[in-house]
């Protein structure tokens, strides 16, 4: 279950031509769901930068999955919705069947995440780690507004009572897991809930896990996307129901 | 007043049955029998009216209709309990099933851009 495949050689971190840095070891999910003005862009700024790109469409209306195919991402296209978590698991799934990548990143669509940041995690798991973590929180370069930072940090802490791990950022989308890592990953929530599962699954005592600070841009457009803020109450009782229902989680 | 000890455990018990209400054959016997006892009672209750005040007087309920209200209420509390769940293992079903279509799906656009 847990074969590791023998870490390839890496050029070091300040090589002198960074251009030169090979990236083949890594592939990017994208969860796409109704993104056609921005999700071109993104893509083609990951392939740009030689990395191989699963987009999963989640079923979206508009023209989506022709920007997908146009920018050079591999696309999987869900025949109904199925939600951030249902998606993020069928990419972990095609990244493990169509792919013999080491690292696995998810990458929002959106645009808010940067490719940079991305970079240095992939740097960083080089160096023997299983997860790398994007936080918002270890530098002050993401502005936000004080009330979301309040509630992000409470859901944080709320998160690390409930699964004993010490993270500055729950709800970070930017992410990147070792093959054997995402190999036991089993997502039972579909909507936005996964993320505190997610959590859970990779923060195993096993794994070593590290933070890597990230930037967020929040820019019109992902703000006018992203998920308001009275979600958190979608996502907290979510959370609780399935706890109470399948009992504590193994 | 019996009712009292009779609906605390009553609800505590609805609420426990219902979340762990899995689709399994012992469940759909139970809810079978639950049924032919509500059209048994049912019945009864039409038949002899009384039967239905004599019943709430002897557990310290005033009227009949509000006994038949306490228990209205119970099964009410069963039902949106187990319909959510079975409705979140029919939503787990659906994930699993849209997910392996759209892997084979992929597969199928992966093995052409292979050859």
């Amino acid at each position: 279950m847990d074969e590791v495949e023998p870490r390839r050689r890496q050029e070091p971190v300040d090589a002198p031509n960074p251009a030169a840095e090979s990236w083949s070891d890594t592939v990017v999910i994208v969860r796409v769901y109704n993104e056609a003005p921005v999700v071109g862009a993104v893509i083609s700024e990951l392939v740009g930068a030689g990395l191989s790109v699963i987009a999963v469409d989640d079923a979206s209306t508009d023209s989506s999955a022709e920007e997908i195919d146009k920018a050079g991402a591999f696309r999987v296209s869900h025949p109904v919705n199925l939600g951030a978590g249902g998606a993020l698991q069928t990419g972990f799934q095609a990244a493990l069947r169509f792919t013999d990548a080491q690292y696995i990143g998810c990458f929002d669509a959106d645009g808010q995440h940067q490719l940079a940041d991305l970079l240095g995690m992939i740097r960083l798991i080089r160096q023997g780690y299983d997860v790398v973590m994007g936080s918002r929180f270890l530098d002050s370069k993401t502005q936000m507004s004080p009330l979301r930072r309040t509630i992000l940090r409470l859901a944080t802490k709320v998160m690390n009572r409930g699964e004993g791990t010490k993270l500055t950022d729950a709800h970070n989308g930017l992410r990147l897991v070792a093959r054997h890592v995402v190999a036991r990953i089993s997502l039972s929530h579909a909507g936005m809930a996964y993320a505190s599962e997610l959590e859970h699954q990779l923060t195993r005592p096993e794994y070593k896990v590290v933070e890597h600070p990230v930037h967020i841009l929040y820019t019109e457009y992902s703000r006018s996307k992203g998920q308001p803020l009275l979600n958190s109450v979608n996502i907290l009782a979510d959370t609780l129901t399935h706890r109470l229902t399948h009992g504590k989680r193994r | 007043m019996i009712i009292k000890w009779l609906l605390v455990p009553a609800i505590i018990f609805a609420v426990y049955l219902s979340l762990r209400a899995r689709s399994s054959l012992r469940g759909q016997a139970r809810r079978k029998i639950l049924a032919v006892l509500t059209v048994v009672a049912g019945v009864f209750a039409v038949i002899f009216p009384d039967s239905l005040q004599v019943m709430a007087e002897w557990v310290g309920v005033t009227r009949g209709t509000d006994l038949l209200l306490y228990a209205l209420a119970l099964v009410i509390i069963y039902l949106v309990g187990s319909t959510s769940v079975r409705f979140r293992e029919q939503e787990s079903r659906l994930v699993q099933l849209a997910r392996e279509v759209a892997l084979a799906e992929a597969e199928v656009r992966f093995r052409t851009q292979q050859n």
